[in-house]
């Protein structure tokens, strides 16, 4: 006998994402996942939002990495709540734990929480945190065929933040080719910084974006 | 890596589904994995035979459909299976990505159900 099932195998943790957004939502969080490789600037993209706003908003910091805490305790010194998630072996973060981290936080309301996944671009694309926006970080070290190789990632992320531009030239990396594949993703949704977090290039552009989205989603002028 | 997480949960369905029928033996389950899910099949496979152990599904087969990831190619209208660069092979012009790809279900279970059926 032949049971037909069809089921999506990911339920579980769509059951605990949805929580997460109806949380989100009550309070007025705004939840950032930040992806990416090892190394490619998740923290240094996450630092750097943190010096740009912390006197503008509430902020805080879910930091996932497999075991140590070494980004957690850095970040800490910046003067934000910070909570660490270690994973213990799994290669990304489930809705599950975010949902713990969220309550064990003790949140204030419209605070906006940036979530570090952990490194790598295939598995945490596959889980839905409830978050209200994806971020790829996603370095030119990395070389200029990202996109054709993890396409969900990439597709899976509102906005792409391209960093370490200032070894552009010396990685000999061709950002027509890393476009024109995200555009063959993303189309006309695509939304590409290209930051360097060293020499600071490219991160006024980065911060007025998200400075205009945080305004808007807290209702401030 | 996450196979171990998705495992599991492959198999709390399972098991939900077979509440019912209370089969006397799951032979078979049969999962579709699209190229572009993030799943490995043979982490799975790996896992389902550590973490059936104990269940209704301990001595069963996963069965693995495999579906490739295909593109769209605007300007010819086709489907093509994903080159390195997006391209398609019939006019190189740059393909978008498809639903094609993306599986991943459970298809369906396998059991003996003692009637000989």
């Amino acid at each position: 006998m032949e049971i037909k099932v069809i089921k999506d195998i990911l339920q579980r943790n769509e059951f605990s994402a949805d929580n997460i957004r109806k949380l989100a939502k009550e309070n007025k969080w705004f939840l950032i996942n930040v992806m990416g490789s090892p190394g490619a600037g998740k923290t240094s993209f996450i630092k750097a939002m943190i010096n740009t706003f912390k006197d503008r908003f509430n902020l805080a910091v879910i930091e996932g990495d497999v075991a140590s805490t070494i980004d957690a305790e850095e970040i800490s010194k910046l003067g934000v709540e910070v909570l660490q998630i270690n994973t213990g072996g799994a290669c990304h973060l489930v809705a599950d734990s975010i949902n713990e981290a969220l309550l064990s936080l003790n949140l204030k309301k419209a605070t906006v929480v940036f979530i570090e996944n952990i490194g790598n671009l295939i598995c945490p694309s596959s889980f839905d945190l409830g978050e209200n926006m994806r971020v790829v970080v996603s370095s030119v070290a990395e070389g200029d065929d990202k996109p054709y190789k993890y396409p969900i990632m990439f597709e899976s992320s509102d906005v792409v933040v391209l960093s370490k531009i200032d070894v552009v030239e010396i990685i000999g990396f061709d950002m027509e080719k890393y476009i024109k594949g995200l555009k063959a993703i993303k189309g006309d949704n695509l939304k590409l910084f290209g930051v360097s977090f060293k020499t600071l290039e490219g991160l006024t552009e980065l911060e007025s974006y998200f400075s205009e989205l945080f305004n808007s989603y807290f209702n401030r002028k | 890596m996450h196979e171990y997480f998705v495992t599991q949960q492959l198999i709390k369905i399972a098991e939900d589904e077979l509440k019912e029928v209370k089969p006397k033996k799951v032979l078979s389950i049969t999962v579709v994995v699209g190229e572009l899910s993030g799943i490995i099949d043979e982490s799975l496979k790996f896992y389902f035979d550590i973490l059936t152990k104990g269940t209704i599904l301990e001595g069963s087969k996963l069965e693995i459909v495999q579906k490739k990831a295909l593109l769209f190619c605007n300007s010819c209208q086709s489907l093509f299976e994903r080159t390195k660069d997006f391209l398609c092979p019939k006019c190189k012009s740059l393909g978008k990505l498809t639903e094609h790809g993306r599986e991943f279900y459970i298809e369906s279970i396998e059991v003996d159900d003692g009637d000989g059926n």
